[in-house]
């Protein structure tokens, strides 16, 4: 089939959609229907599917358009009623049964929802992997098709010339941020990915007149620069094959981003619990009576297909699905003693698909000794260099972020890397934290090293669904997909406060699953410590203080190109026997000189990492002190210093001669005045008050 | 001699960069080290810092803050000597405030301790506390089992033995050290004549007795010390950095040696609220109780004035340390009979009296030498012209 033409006339869209496959198209519509009749008449009523999501409506569109997904760099962004898609783009029938019965194997052993599916493949198209959450398929979506200008324009890989990917979504899911956050994105860079909108007029029982005016996105895309807009009946075979056809090839043409809004109807309710009760019956008569089933046996029948040929399809298909019903029921329950593997990656066992690992590709490990200059830097120089020297090592790494460019960064932490390594490596993004993360997620994926930077902590919030979501791929999907990306986030208090720039919060991102997190305290660890994150394999996050960016107790002798901080190690900054002071960040400085005040024998731990965190070296220092005071700048209540607390409660209780104490910020924000400011943050006095008290005791 | 080394704008600078300097970390005329950090260099943005070439003394800084500065510029000169230590960093030792006292940890156990305690077999009842309130700590087990299990120690083979500080031995250390830190202390000496005091209580002894108090001179240094606190009351007070604080109450300390060494300071609170049986039944009370180990933290809080009778173990004169954060305190040097000249209407004689030297120790921030004088001349009164 020829791209060239746009196809106008009936007699045209016949012409276009000859070109299709229509038996692969009857037979995998036939199967996907197969396997709703047999989870909503079966499963969900004996209760081995407890939660069931049904496509009916919603095939045909979806089976068209994973007929041309023909690229072995194609990708899909889906969601969960995107099982017909899957099937034509070679799930395993077996697998798509399992998954519903919360077998083990398939998409995700037995962890997630079984139409929240994924697609590792290496020779065909991916299937990126999903989330429940409505709206996130769409910034991964961006990403992979950035990752694919990259990979074809920078590294040189010629098979992604032509590729692109289709993010799939309904009528509720163009309201959400990741949409538009995507759509910026996608037609400011000309990007080959395409919006694939089955608009079946309800999100679960909303209307699509509450999620755009008059409930169609096309028409109020109309005027969107650099998008295609498309819109057609999902239901009518020769109308959504053409329509498709043209959307899929205009955006392999490399002409930019394209959208399509297809019609179909829910003939279910949004899932196997919801009745439907709002729909007025007479909406939902009409709605069967446009079964894009129907409408494909009659389009094929007789004339394309004689009938018994088209029972025949159905009736394999049927077989089919009973046969892999069959298997799916012999597997066994997925194993409760693996249940917490694949939370961080495991040596010698990439995942199938994401990151650097999985593409084939290892870095070098680097080394634990440092061969310091001798002049010292400050925090922000160290971690300029070491993206420097990554990005001369690593041409799969980009970094990117608001301002990274010819700005260099706000805090000019990326100053010079554009003009040294090009646009395309180092660039600004548009003001989406959500399209930063999101975008950071699709690059991830596609076997590159995004290292993107969030302006400061505060602003990490439109972003905080994609980055839980990231540090998740890999559990949620039992190892068939990672994300290792790095993001480098400035926060914390500096001369004076706001409620905005100087949050820490750090406690959220240990709390996130999935993600190692560093708060160097000095230039040396932080070099070390970036370039662990750079050559390893798990999400990270990367928190630079304000206050120590330029800091002089922070300042050291950068401690060479080579040199690696493993995680989880923390470091005595001073001995002592009197007292265990653990801390982190910005704090230590107040720490030591607080010490110094107190004139007594204090032993201070930096942690250096909270995720991991070394708890044997803080049971250690216990043991030999026998009392523990947490000083932290994240607020007190649930701070990283609770479970501090209470793991030397549960695990150092013998070794106990006072109670633990915590010293932190109180539960306020950061205020703006000094004096407030001042105020609350632990102070060299209140620490060094803390710890004559403690000792004392 | 010295030689000169110069400080340069390093070279590797990338290409049209505009440098300044920005700010001197170190004066003309100041000791450096090699790769000390001298001055900062800002780029745009970033902060460059110019390590120092040599170890030596800061000589000349030859271009000044917010100068422009060119690749291989000079910025100053280190002159090079013998070397040597650097000066040792300087201590900021600010007082601490005063810390809340918890209440309930006398009689509680800490897990560490439970365990401690549970390993070598001990009672807690044979352990003196040196926590809050008299709390056992670790540390106090831990030097119970240490000195209990080294009863003799062994005789020094090369002449001097190390005698491990007991947790009191160490706090002793620290108030005192901490005391001279924060207060000047100065000393003025009177000599009291106890005459008076000798007659009374060789009247009233039998009948103190009678009712189970032994009648001590310290019960009448305590209420002579309140009567002279009252008539100079700057003495009873406590130094703070914008006032003085002066206490209406007479909460008087004494402080008492302990057989296994150390001493503590048990507090007579309202002295000067209470009759000499009152005094003396109080003292005897905390004495007892002290040497017992028995006492509670409220027995040792709150001191407004101290007294030291020093003299009980033969002293004449000492300049004891200020019991932080009070204003003074009160040395009595040994009671002895001493010739005396005095002068009479028929002319000088020498008489014998029982004498000791009374010495008024206090922060001179908060005192003069007049003040003192004054109230030891009360004091002293008071005590030569005792009467109930």
């Amino acid at each position: 089939m020829s791209s060239s033409k746009i196809p106008q006339t009936r007699e045209r869209l016949e012409e276009a959609s000859a070109g299709f496959d229509w038996s692969r198209v009857a037979r995998a519509v036939l199967t996907s229907r197969a396997i709703d009749d047999l989870e909503e008449r079966r499963l969900v009523p004996e209760r081995k599917v407890l939660y069931q999501f049904s496509a009916r409506g919603h095939e045909l569109a979806q089976v068209l358009l994973g007929c041309l997904l023909d690229r072995p760099r194609d990708a899909a962004s889906a969601y969960y009623r995107s099982r017909p898609l899957l099937l034509t783009l070679g799930v395993p029938l077996e697998d798509a049964l399992a998954a519903p019965l919360m077998r083990s194997g398939g998409y995700s052993d037995g962890r997630d929802i079984g139409v929240v599916c994924n697609l590792p493949r290496r020779d065909g198209p991916v299937v990126l992997p999903m989330a429940g959450d409505v709206g996130s398929q769409f910034t991964p979506a961006a990403g992979w098709a950035q990752g694919l200008c990259y990979r074809r324009d920078v590294l040189g890989q010629q098979d992604c010339e032509g590729a692109i990917v289709v993010a799939l979504g309904g009528d509720g899911a163009v309201a959400t941020n990741g949409f538009w956050s995507a759509l910026n994105i996608a037609t400011t860079l000309e990007l080959p990915l395409l919006f694939f909108i089955e608009d079946n007029a309800y999100g679960i029982s909303v209307p699509s007149r509450l999620q755009t005016p008059d409930g169609d996105i096309a028409a109020n895309l109309a005027s969107f620069g650099n998008l295609r807009v498309l819109a057609g009946d999902g239901t009518d075979p020769v109308e959504a094959s053409s329509r498709i056809f043209e959307a899929v090839a205009h955006v392999r043409a490399g002409r930019g981003p394209a959208l399509l809004r297809l019609r179909v109807p829910r003939l279910c309710g949004h899932s196997g619990q919801d009745t439907q009760a709002y729909k007025d019956p007479g909406l939902i008569e009409r709605e069967q009576q446009s079964d894009p089933l129907e409408r494909l046996r009659s389009h094929l029948v007789p004339e394309r297909l004689s009938k018994s040929e088209w029972e025949r399809l159905a009736s394999e298909a049927a077989a089919a699905v009973e046969e892999a019903l069959e298997a799916a029921l012999a597997r066994p329950e997925p194993d409760p003693a693996r249940v917490r593997r694949y939370l961080y990656a495991e040596p010698g066992r990439p995942a199938s698909r994401g990151g650097l690992e999985a593409a084939g590709i290892s870095l070098p490990e680097g080394s634990a000794q440092p061969s310091p200059e001798p002049a010292r830097i400050n925090l922000l120089t160290a971690v300029r260099r070491t993206l420097e020297s990554e990005l001369a090592a690593n041409p799969r790494m980009l970094v990117f972020g608001e301002d990274v460019g010819p700005k260099g960064g706000v805090h000019a932490a990326t100053m010079g890397l554009q003009k040294k390594f090009g646009e395309a490596r180092v660039f600004d993004t548009s003001l989406s934290e959500e399209g930063i993360i999101g975008r950071a997620v699709g690059l991830a994926l596609s076997g590159l090293l995004p290292v993107p930077e969030i302006q400061f902590r505060k602003y990490a919030d439109p972003a905080a669904e994609q980055l839980r979501n990231c540090g998740t791929i890999r559990w949620r999907t039992a190892n068939r997909f990672a994300a290792p990306l790095v993001i480098r986030m400035p926060g914390g208090f500096f001369k004076c406060g706001d409620p905005w720039h100087s949050v820490s919060a750090e406690v959220d991102f240990v709390h996130a699953i999935g993600w190692r997190v560093a708060m160097p305290s000095n230039a040396e660890d932080a070099v070390g410590l970036l370039r662990t994150a750079l050559r390893g394999s798990d999400p990270t996050l990367f928190f630079e203080h304000r206050a120590l960016l330029d800091a002089g107790w922070a300042r050291r002798p950068y401690p060479g190109d080579d040199y690696v901080l493993p995680f989880g190690r923390a470091r005595v900054i001073q001995p002592g026997d009197r007292l265990t002071v653990v801390s982190w960040g910005a704090m230590l400085e107040r720490v030591q000189q607080a010490a110094q005040q107190a004139g007594e024998s204090i032993e201070i731990l930096d942690l250096r990492t909270l995720a991991p965190w070394d708890r044997e070296a803080v049971l250690a220092s216990l043991a030999k002190t026998r009392r523990c005071l947490i000083v932290h700048e994240d607020t007190l209540t649930a701070g990283f210093g609770a479970e501090i607390s209470a793991t030397l409660m549960s695990d150092g209780f013998f070794d106990l001669d006072a109670p633990v104490k915590r010293l932190a910020v109180p539960d306020v924000p950061i205020p703006h005045n000094i004096g407030l400011m001042e105020a609350i943050l632990p102070s060299v006095e209140s620490i060094a008050r803390h710890m004559r008290e403690l000792i004392e005791f | 001699m010295a030689e000169f080394v110069d400080i340069r704008m390093p070279e590797d600078q990338e290409e049209g960069v505009e440098a300044v300097v920005g700010r001197w970390l170190k004066q003309a005329g100041e000791t450096v080290a090699e790769y000390e950090p001298l001055l900062e260099i800002n780029t745009d943005m970033v902060v460059v810092e110019i390590p120092s070439p040599a170890s030596g003394t800061l000589a000349e800084r030859t271009l000044d803050e917010g100068a422009e500065v060119q690749p291989g510029q000079l910025l100053g000169r280190i002159a090079v000597d013998g070397g040597g230590p650097p000066a040792p960093t300087q201590v900021d030792s600010a007082p601490l405030e005063t810390l809340p006292r918890p209440e309930m940890t006398a009689r509680r156990l800490s897990p560490a301790v439970r365990r401690a305690l549970k390993e070598h077999g001990l009672s807690p009842d044979s352990i003196t506390g040196s926590g809050r309130g008299g709390r056992i700590t670790y540390q106090d087990v831990v030097g119970h089992v240490e000195s209990a299990s080294t009863p003799s120690p062994p005789e020094p083979a090369d002449g001097f033995e190390r005698r491990p500080h007991t947790p009191m031995r160490r706090s002793i250390a620290r108030h005192m050290l901490q005391s001279v830190q924060t207060a000047p202390h100065v000393t003025a000496v009177f000599e009291a004549d106890f005459s008076t005091v000798a007659a009374d209580r060789e009247a009233c002894k039998a009948e103190f007795e009678q009712r189970g108090v032994k009648l001590t001179y310290t019960a009448y240094l305590v209420a002579a010390a309140a009567q002279a606190l009252q008539a100079v009351p700057e003495v009873n007070s406590q130094w703070e950095d914008d006032a003085l604080r002066l206490f209406a109450d007479c909460h008087i300390g004494v402080a008492v040696a302990l057989e296994q060494g150390g001493l503590v300071v048990p507090v007579i609170r309202d002295a000067q609220k209470l009759s000499l049986f009152e005094i003396a039944s109080r003292l005897q009370e905390l004495t007892g109780r002290a040497r017992q180990g028995k006492l509670e933290s409220a027995d040792l809080e709150g001191g407004t004035f101290t007294i030291t009778p020093h003299g009980v173990s033969g002293s004449l004169i000492a300049t004891p340390i200020i019991h932080q954060p009070q204003s003074a305190i009160l040395g009595v040097g040994k009671l002895e009979k001493r010739l005396r000249v005095e002068e009479g209407p028929g002319g000088d004689s020498i008489v014998i009296r029982p004498l000791a030297y009374v010495t008024l120790t206090i922060d001179h921030r908060a005192l003069d030498g007049f003040t003192a004088n004054l109230f030891l001349q009360h004091f002293t009164q008071g005590l030569e012209e005792w009467a109930e």
